[in-house]
């Protein structure tokens, strides 16, 4: 009799192992997948290969999505551009997070972008879609904002020298972006330079030339209004004027307050840039490679009540 | 002398002593912060302070009774130097710099008192019911990984020093708290915890006296 209740409550507690282990397996039907549009970019040399990372949220651990041996191939796109990835890596990232009440994991996509130019080129994809197709047929397509890839032969400059590098960081429209970058410069020559542009690599920038200031004498921190700063109202969205000038001395090293102004509205906490020069022996380029002046870990109001989710079939 | 101070050595060691870089707020990634409004960090609190806080908690049956000082003060704070590189010669230096992966402390904690330690886990528990209290208006992450390359090249001229620093915006809770047992005070401390909100990143070159 007692070996009949032992091997009973055994049986019991195995169906309820066997039950409990198939229900926290079983893969919910559908997943739902979004992330914040940005302004991505990248600056890499023609021979060196580059990788960008997309954080997506996705509301389950158990779905196709995060798996990478699952992809097939994966794109940057629109109608009219297409830029071929190749997936490297996929890892949580942080913390589940709560958005509208729901839990969404955030996880890191991070890809090799497979295009070797033999030129300096540019490549602007405006607005982006990130497209991966998954072997089971399923494809996902995200719209992550604005993507700006650029490719040259070298960085940097045997006359002319980064010195210095800051952002100012406001919030337009609620959205946490560079409103301006401070770049110090020195003239490692031994002949005038003059520096008659700075032009940031993101699609949606350009530099405000006209409002651009030297910068020494300015106090402010990161967080400081870019109108408090110039001491006059600032527009972001208004057309600027790109041209810029100033005669640098040998060996004069010297910062500037370099205004940003807007196309259109994503988020930029990175950027590379060039800076133009002249000489009275030759014209030339300074690039630097996309430097990061800022990260957030806040998401306001309005990019959540922003964001767009989409649903797929959990195959 | 020399045994007596192995014995001390030998006994802080099998207590288990935790030796932490000594920092002005007393959290060990953050060299200072600066509250924008009012605000005072737990290592700047006097024991009076404390004590006020302390007996502003009613006594209870069982558990925790918490009593806020600070709800999500805004502050400024400088965080660590990633790099400095000084050149002392006399010929120009270059150099790559490199970080491909990065791990971000979003939350730093500090606990004193009898509540050390096992507090930790109550810190999220606090912070869920402040934010559901006070709405703000925002989803945070709590910890990050940043998969990202960030390179560059630089010439450093000599006698001069390159520093990459971080610095940002913080919100700093704090408070105490008592654990009863029976109504009677089985555990008590105060806590603090410092959420980064924006981190800044600032390259510069300066010349060296």
């Amino acid at each position: 009799m007692k070996l009949k209740i032992i091997l009973m409550a055994m049986f019991l507690v195995s169906l309820f192992i066997v039950i409990l282990i198939a229900i926290r397996t079983k893969m919910p039907a559908t997943v739902t997948v979004t992330t914040f549009p940005q302004a991505y970019n990248c600056v890499g040399l023609i021979d060196e290969e580059d990788s960008f990372t997309v954080e997506i949220m996705v509301n389950t651990k158990k779905s196709f999505i995060d798996v990478i041996e699952n992809i097939v191939d994966a794109s940057i796109c629109n109608d009219n551009e297409f830029l071929r990835l190749k997936p490297a890596e996929i890892k949580l990232c942080s913390e589940p997070l709560y958005i509208r009440g729901n839990k969404y994991f955030l996880y890191c996509f991070v890809f090799l972008i497979d295009f070797t130019p033999e030129t300096e080129i540019s490549f602007e994809i405006n607005p982006a879609l990130l497209q991966i197709n998954y072997s089971s047929g399923a494809q996902i397509k995200l719209n992550i904002g604005t993507f700006s890839y650029y490719k040259y032969q070298s960085f940097g400059s045997a006359v002319l020298s980064v010195v210095k590098l800051r952002g100012v960081v406001n919030d337009i429209d609620d959205t946490k972006t560079l409103a301006a970058v401070e770049i110090g410069l020195r003239n490692d020559s031994e002949n005038n330079l003059r520096i008659t542009a700075v032009k940031p690599l993101d699609l949606n920038l350009l530099v405000s030339g006209a409002e651009s200031v030297v910068s020494e004498d300015l106090e402010f921190k990161s967080a400081d209004l870019i109108a408090d700063i110039l001491d006059k109202p600032y527009y972001f969205f208004a057309a600027g004027t790109v041209d810029f000038s100033y005669r640098l001395e040998p060996n004069e090293n010297i910062s500037f307050l370099f205004p940003l102004k807007y196309h259109q509205l994503y988020s930029v906490n990175k950027l590379g840039f060039i800076v133009e020069y002249e000489s009275d022996y030759a014209n030339g380029k300074l690039v630097y490679d996309d430097f990061t002046f800022f990260q957030t870990n806040e998401y306001s109001r309005k990019a959540i009540d922003e964001l767009v989710f989409y649903t797929y079939e959990n195959h | 002398m020399k045994k007596a101070l192995m014995v001390i050595i030998v006994i802080l060691l099998s207590f288990g002593i935790n030796v932490k870089a000594y920092t002005k707020t007393g959290h060990p990634d953050i060299s200072e912060i600066v509250f924008k409004n009012k605000g005072k960090l737990l290592i700047n609190m006097t024991s009076s302070e404390l004590k006020d806080g302390y007996s502003a908690l009613s006594r209870r049956f069982w558990g925790w009774r918490h009593y806020y000082m600070n709800v999500y003060s805004e502050a400024d704070y400088i965080g660590d130097v990633i790099f400095a590189r000084i050149n002392r010669t006399a010929e120009p230096i270059e150099f790559d710099y490199s970080l491909k992966e990065t791990n971000y402390i979003e939350r730093s904690i500090k606990t004193v008192g009898s509540i050390s330690g096992s507090f930790s886990g109550k810190i999220k528990m606090i912070d869920a019911k402040i934010q559901g209290d006070f709405r703000r208006e925002v989803t945070k992450k709590e910890t990050r990984t940043t998969i990202e390359d960030t390179s560059f090249s630089v010439v450093l001229k000599p006698n001069t020093r390159l520093v990459y620093q971080i610095s940002g915006e913080a919100l700093v809770t704090n408070g105490v708290s008592k654990y009863y047992i029976f109504g009677i005070t089985m555990k008590k401390g105060g806590w603090e915890y410092i959420d980064i909100i924006t981190v800044y990143y600032e390259l510069f070159e300066e010349t060296l006296q």
